[in-house]
């Protein structure tokens, strides 16, 4: 119990650890190109406008209409799995350091959030522009989309605690998450509407919490305020996911290293 | 005070890729001794470390000696606080400087200057450290311009440069080693032993593994002879040192002696 505090403590006193780590992350996977991680910012955008060609066809929606509508949604889609997907791999990135020095699991946690949020910023930095470009006017209830982000964030931080440790000891999991990952991405709400869905629509939507997150974040940015439902679903989870958080660490924090 | 206790400290892990498989059971069954053994559920359990105590005090320069594979690196990696104990209490006091890999937390496509910060706070170096290792490592190192230059750049000797000045640039009470850090090319090397001197001054618990016999006895005024995961002797080197060398067989004697003269 002690020992899980402590651990969850030194994401405070090792911050420039995690944060350095995370730039290096950054840093290595556009070395030696040109504009580095601006990639980043430019795979979003051909992504956000191949998708939105297509889509808005399919769908006969405008195609200023529908880049708003999916833009925003994918920009908080990628943060949110990107953090479900890293967190998979905290432990298992980090062997050879877990085998050499002691390295509390929080402090790898905050790498990946530190990364994901890193990357959240390049996104935005092109998301917002093209977004204004078509219309969309951002009010003040647009900042309501910023407490939203700080719970993708809780959500992930304390997930990539559980979920690090259970990829290591169980390999068959990373597998497992990025099945559902994959297929989330059309199983939310990102392209279509809930409106469009009728008998379906409680099983995928409302049991889905990366809609309520979606609510949250997406909502604002598009001039709605979002319902307390979606508050509770989102404050419910992180409050779930970090006591589960605490209790997992406290019970493996002195056996992961015989996962690696 | 500085202090490092094991009281009948256990150790052992899982090998869950071996479940299963019967062959690898019984090829690791050989090679660990009876160290292995098969769990109820199927997978294998490599009993390491066998209830070991030790009680070790400031001022204390302990060698680490045994066959590859009699548990040395496991206990080692217990010290550095990497490894957990199965059972059995262990604590210790005092900052632990945990230098177990060479290079850990270098990055060959930042320069060589680039690189000192991360494996230093890998190594819980603060930022006052940091600071202060920016400016003492391009000049111990002599890498000249060369520490501007990606590391990939480097050949090995500097390489091994690098990393010995980085590991060796912050001082703690209680140094953990796997093998003496002995730094390649020989107009380095006086530089490097100098300095390894200095930081084993500089703390009051040493604990080092090695596979040189010399060193053990040049360097340490404690041996603890590892065996199976036990202690099978301790006490001054000058005493455990021949006895580990009269218990080899013919042809692991002239094995052991072969390492002293390289190490």
């Amino acid at each position: 119990m002690v020992g899980a505090l402590q651990d969850f403590g030194s994401v405070f006193g090792r911050w420039r650890l995690w944060w350095l780590m995370a730039n290096q992350d950054i840093q290595m996977r556009y070395k030696r190109s040109v504009i580095g991680p601006f990639w980043i910012s430019i795979t979003l955008a051909c992504l956000m406008l191949a998708l939105t060609y297509l889509y808005s066809q399919i769908f006969q929606q405008e195609f200023g209409e529908f880049l708003i509508y999916f833009g925003s949604g994918l920009v908080v889609w990628v943060y949110v799995t990107g953090l479900i997907l890293d967190g998979c791999g905290i432990v298992l990135e980090n062997e050879g350091n877990m085998r050499s020095v002691p390295m509390p699991i929080p402090v790898l946690a905050s790498r990946i959030v530190a990364r994901n949020a890193i990357i959240l910023g390049h996104n935005l930095l092109v998301a917002i522009p093209i977004l204004m470009l078509f219309g969309v006017r951002f009010t003040p209830i647009a900042l309501m989309a910023l407490p939203g982000l700080v719970l993708c964030t809780a959500i992930g931080f304390f997930g990539a605690i559980i979920l690090g440790p259970l990829c290591a000891r169980f390999r068959d999991v990373p597998q497992v998450v990025t099945n559902i990952v994959q297929a989330g991405m059309f199983l939310t709400p990102l392209f279509w509407r809930p409106e469009q869905l009728t008998d379906t629509r409680s099983a995928i939507v409302d049991f889905n919490p990366v809609y309520h997150l979606l609510k949250l974040t997406r909502g604002p940015l598009l001039g709605e305020t979002p319902d307390a439902l979606h508050w509770l679903v989102a404050l419910g989870l992180v409050a779930a996911l970090a006591l589960f958080s605490f209790m997992t660490l406290a019970s493996v924090r002195k056996r992961v290293f015989l996962w690696l | 005070m500085t202090r490092v206790l094991l009281d009948n400290v256990h150790f052992s892990y899982p090998v869950y890729e071996l479940t299963g498989r019967s062959l690898k059971i019984s090829l690791v069954r050989q090679f660990a001794n009876k160290g292995v053994e098969k769990r109820k559920n199927g997978f294998v359990e490599v009993h390491a470390i066998r209830g070991i105590s030790l009680d070790l005090k400031a001022g204390d320069r302990v060698g680490l000696l045994g066959h590859n594979g009699s548990g040395k690196s496991t206990l080692l990696r217990i010290f550095a606080g990497v490894a957990h104990p199965t059972s059995g209490r262990m604590l210790s006091e005092g900052r632990v400087i945990p230098l177990i890999e060479k290079g850990l937390g270098i990055n060959p496509e930042l320069s060589g200057y680039d690189n000192i910060e991360l494996p230093l706070r890998l190594i819980g170096a603060s930022s006052a450290e940091v600071q202060r290792a920016r400016k003492s490592i391009p000049d111990f190192t002599g890498l000249g311009d060369f520490i501007h230059m990606p590391v990939r750049t480097y050949s090995e000797g500097m390489k091994a440069r690098l990393a010995f000045a980085i590991c060796t640039a912050i001082d703690g009470d209680i140094l953990v080693l796997d093998e003496w850090l002995g730094a390649g090319d020989i107009d380095f090397m006086d530089r490097a032993q100098h300095r390894m001197v200095e930081v084993a001054h500089n703390s009051e618990i040493v604990i080092l593994a090695s596979h040189s016999l010399d060193l053990i006895l040049n360097v340490c005024n404690k041996a603890v002879w590892i065996e199976q995961g036990c202690i099978r002797a301790q006490g001054p080197p000058a005493s455990v040192v021949p006895m580990y060398i009269a218990a080899q067989g013919a042809g692991e004697a002239a094995h052991v002696g072969a390492k002293v003269s390289t190490g």
